[in-house]
C-alpha cells in the first residue's frame, strides 16, 4: 500500500476530506459528523478540506451533515437574497 | 465556486527523470478515463440531480478529481525535467515534446487530446450514477495498468494513492446509486426518469 507515515501535513487533511465524502452519503451519521469536526478543531484555522459553508462550524450543535441540504448554489432559491449596492449603482 | 489550496493532495516526490513513463502517465491527464474527464462529468451531472445528498457527493467527488489532475500534471512534471533532446529521443518522448516541449497538455497516451465524447451527462439520475461507478472501476483499471508498467517506487507510491480513490469514490456512488433507489415508485422502477418524469417543485 501507499506509505501512509508521510506526517500530519497530509494526513490530517484527508482523514477530514475521506469522513467528508462519507457525510455526504451518510448525513445523518452522528459518530462520524462529530469525528470530522474534532479533526477540523485540530486542523488551524479550519482550512482546506474542513472548510464548510457559514453555519456548519459554529453550528455545532447540528446532529446531521447539513452541508448537503438544499439549495444548492446554482438553483433559484439561493439566489435571491439582495446584492449589497447594486440598486444604488443602478439608480 | 471554489478557492485554491496551494498543497497537493497526496505528495509527488519523484528522484529519477524518465519521459517514458511520463507519456503514459498523461493518459490519467487528459485519456478517456482521465481525471480531468471524471471532474467534468460528476460536476456536470450535478444540475439535473434532483437529490440534495446526491449533489453533495458529486461535488465533493468532482473537486476531488480536480486535485487528482493536478497530481498527474505533478508526476508528469517531475518525471520530465532536465531531459536532454538525446534523452527524450531515446526515450520515445519525441513525439510529444516536438508539440508541446515540456508542458503538460491533456491528451491520451495515444496522444488523442481530450474528448468530452469519453463521458456522458445523460440528465437521468439512475444512468449518470451507472456512467459513474463504471468510470470509477475504469480509472481503477487503468491505474492498476499503470503499476504493471511503471518500475519507479516514487511514482508507483502516489499512483497507488489515485488507485485508491477509485475505489472509494466507486463505494460512495454506489450508495448514491441505492439512495436514488430506494425514493423511486417501485411499479415503474426503471421506466421513470426522476429528474425529469417526476421533477421537483419550482
Amino acid at each position: 500500500m501507499y506509505s501512509s507515515n508521510r506526517g500530519s501535513e497530509w494526513t490530517l487533511p484527508f482523514m477530514a476530506w475521506e469522513l467528508r465524502l462519507y457525510l455526504d452519503t451518510h448525513p445523518n451519521d452522528e459518530k462520524a459528523l462529530n469525528a470530522y469536526r474534532q479533526i477540523c478543531a485540530k486542523l488551524e484555522g479550519c482550512s482546506g478540506a474542513c472548510r464548510t459553508p457559514a453555519g456548519e462550524m459554529t453550528d455545532g450543535d447540528s446532529r446531521r451533515w447539513t452541508w448537503v441540504d438544499d439549495p444548492w448554489p446554482w438553483q433559484t432559491e439561493a439566489n435571491l437574497a439582495d446584492v449589497p449596492g447594486k440598486n444604488e449603482s443602478e439608480g | 465556486m471554489w478557492s485554491y489550496e496551494k498543497k497537493l493532495q497526496y505528495p509527488v516526490r519523484i528522484k529519477t527523470p524518465n519521459a517514458k513513463l511520463a507519456k503514459i502517465i498523461i493518459t490519467q491527464y487528459g485519456g478517456p478515463d482521465g481525471e480531468l474527464g471524471a471532474s467534468l462529468r460528476y460536476l456536470s451531472q450535478r444540475y439535473s440531480m434532483p437529490y440534495a445528498q446526491v449533489k453533495g457527493a458529486l461535488t465533493d467527488i468532482g473537486t476531488e478529481e480536480l486535485g487528482h489532475l493536478e497530481m498527474i500534471g505533478s508526476i508528469v512534471y517531475q518525471l520530465t525535467r532536465g531531459l536532454t533532446p538525446e534523452e527524450i529521443i531515446k526515450q520515445g518522448f519525441d513525439t510529444y515534446f516536438v508539440d508541446h516541449t515540456t508542458g503538460v497538455y491533456p491528451q491520451a497516451a495515444s496522444g488523442t487530446p481530450f474528448t468530452a465524447a469519453a463521458l456522458q451527462v445523460k440528465g437521468d439520475p439512475i444512468t449518470d450514477l451507472h456512467e459513474d461507478m463504471a468510470a470509477e472501476m475504469k480509472a481503477r483499471s487503468t491505474y492498476d495498468n499503470i503499476l504493471r508498467l511503471s518500475d519507479d517506487p516514487d511514482v508507483s507510491d502516489a499512483i497507488r494513492f489515485l488507485r485508491a480513490r477509485e475505489v472509494v469514490h466507486y463505494q460512495r456512488f454506489g450508495e448514491c446509486l441505492r439512495h436514488v433507489q430506494d425514493q423511486l415508485d417501485s411499479k415503474n422502477f426503471f421506466a421513470i426518469n426522476p429528474s425529469f418524469d417526476q421533477p421537483q417543485k419550482r
